[in-house]
């Protein structure tokens, strides 16, 4: 089976993202996988590497997340695969916590989030984004 | 002459299926969910450190449960394996260790996945020692009965909380 990292959502993702259920509370879990030498759009020198740059998002997210509602729920190093096989694996996982897809929406429009999401952006090869109901397993 | 001509175009045909290859595994990334681990895996995961560890499980499940055993059942594959995920609660606190979130897995924001799977489970333990202790365990060897008969299979992937800047 194939599995692709992306770092931005099709069109027809987000537009999924916005019909149906907006709120209740959801889980994402990002697998991710970054970059060896961070490099930004606008073109600035740096030295950060990927997962560096990727952490200066992931610190600054969490202030992000506490404005809507949401948490980080846990974040950590992918260490290997127990069980099953990908090809290239994630670095790592991080899991965030919304109380709505729309309270998500709202933090994606916040200029603050977006002056954030430029170390995700240079830092970042591609992620999967799963979204979870959370419930009885 | 003839040979080395059509040796030219086998090799010429190899390189073709390399690099075609080479290009594909850029942007897309082969996957396969497995029910248990394979025996490289089971050592790697023996010889890790002691630190607690976060087990992060993406699930896909049978229409149809099969026990091993091969007993008749009506159960789906998804409710014979609500019932290991029932009875593991306690496994899991009798070593120690918690399931920290689990849920329906609604679909994907970001990227492709060609097979998406059903639900998502993470279980935190103290150490590897004690997923082991619990893994021994008869009663826990029982209740994966369950397991087995309703997984189509999944990834489980080790994380370690350390070593991430937030």
């Amino acid at each position: 089976m194939k599995v692709k990292n992306h770092s931005h959502p099709h069109k027809t993702q987000m537009d999924g993202f916005f019909e149906g259920d907006t709120e209740t509370p959801i889980a994402m879990l990002n697998l991710l996988k970054f970059k060896e030498k961070a490099e930004y759009e606008d073109g600035r020198e740096t030295d950060l590497t990927g997962k560096e740059a990727y952490s200066i998002y992931g610190q600054e997210v969490v202030k992000h997340l506490a404005k809507v509602g949401g948490k980080l729920v846990f974040g950590g190093r992918i260490s290997r695969l127990m069980i099953g096989e990908v090809e290239d694996l994630w670095d790592s996982v991080a899991i965030a916590q919304y109380p709505s897809r729309k309270a998500m929406l709202e933090m994606l429009m916040d200029p603050d989030y977006q002056k954030s999401e430029e170390h995700r952006a240079a830092g970042l090869e591609g992620q999967l984004n799963i979204e979870i109901k959370e419930g009885d397993l | 002459m003839k040979k080395y001509l059509i040796g030219l175009v086998i090799i010429s045909g190899l390189m073709f299926f390399l690099i075609s290859n080479d290009s594909d595994s850029n942007e897309s990334n082969s996957y396969k969910n497995a029910l248990r681990p394979n025996p490289i895996q089971l050592a790697e995961f023996a010889l890790g450190d002691d630190d607690p560890i976060l087990m992060v499980n993406l699930l896909k499940f049978k229409d149809k449960a099969e026990y091993e055993d091969g007993r008749a059942t009506n159960l789906t594959g998804r409710e014979a394996y609500e019932i290991y995920a029932t009875e593991t609660r306690e496994h899991l606190a009798n070593v120690g260790a918690e399931l920290i979130l689990g849920g329906e897995v609604n679909g994907l924001l970001l990227g492709e996945v060609e097979e998406l799977w059903d639900a998502f489970g993470v279980a935190r333990y103290p150490s590897r020692k004690a997923m082991i202790a619990m893994a021994r365990n008869p009663a826990y060897i029982e209740s994966e009965k369950h397991r087995a008969a309703g997984l189509a299979g999944q990834l489980n992937i080790e994380v370690s909380e350390q070593g991430f800047g937030f």
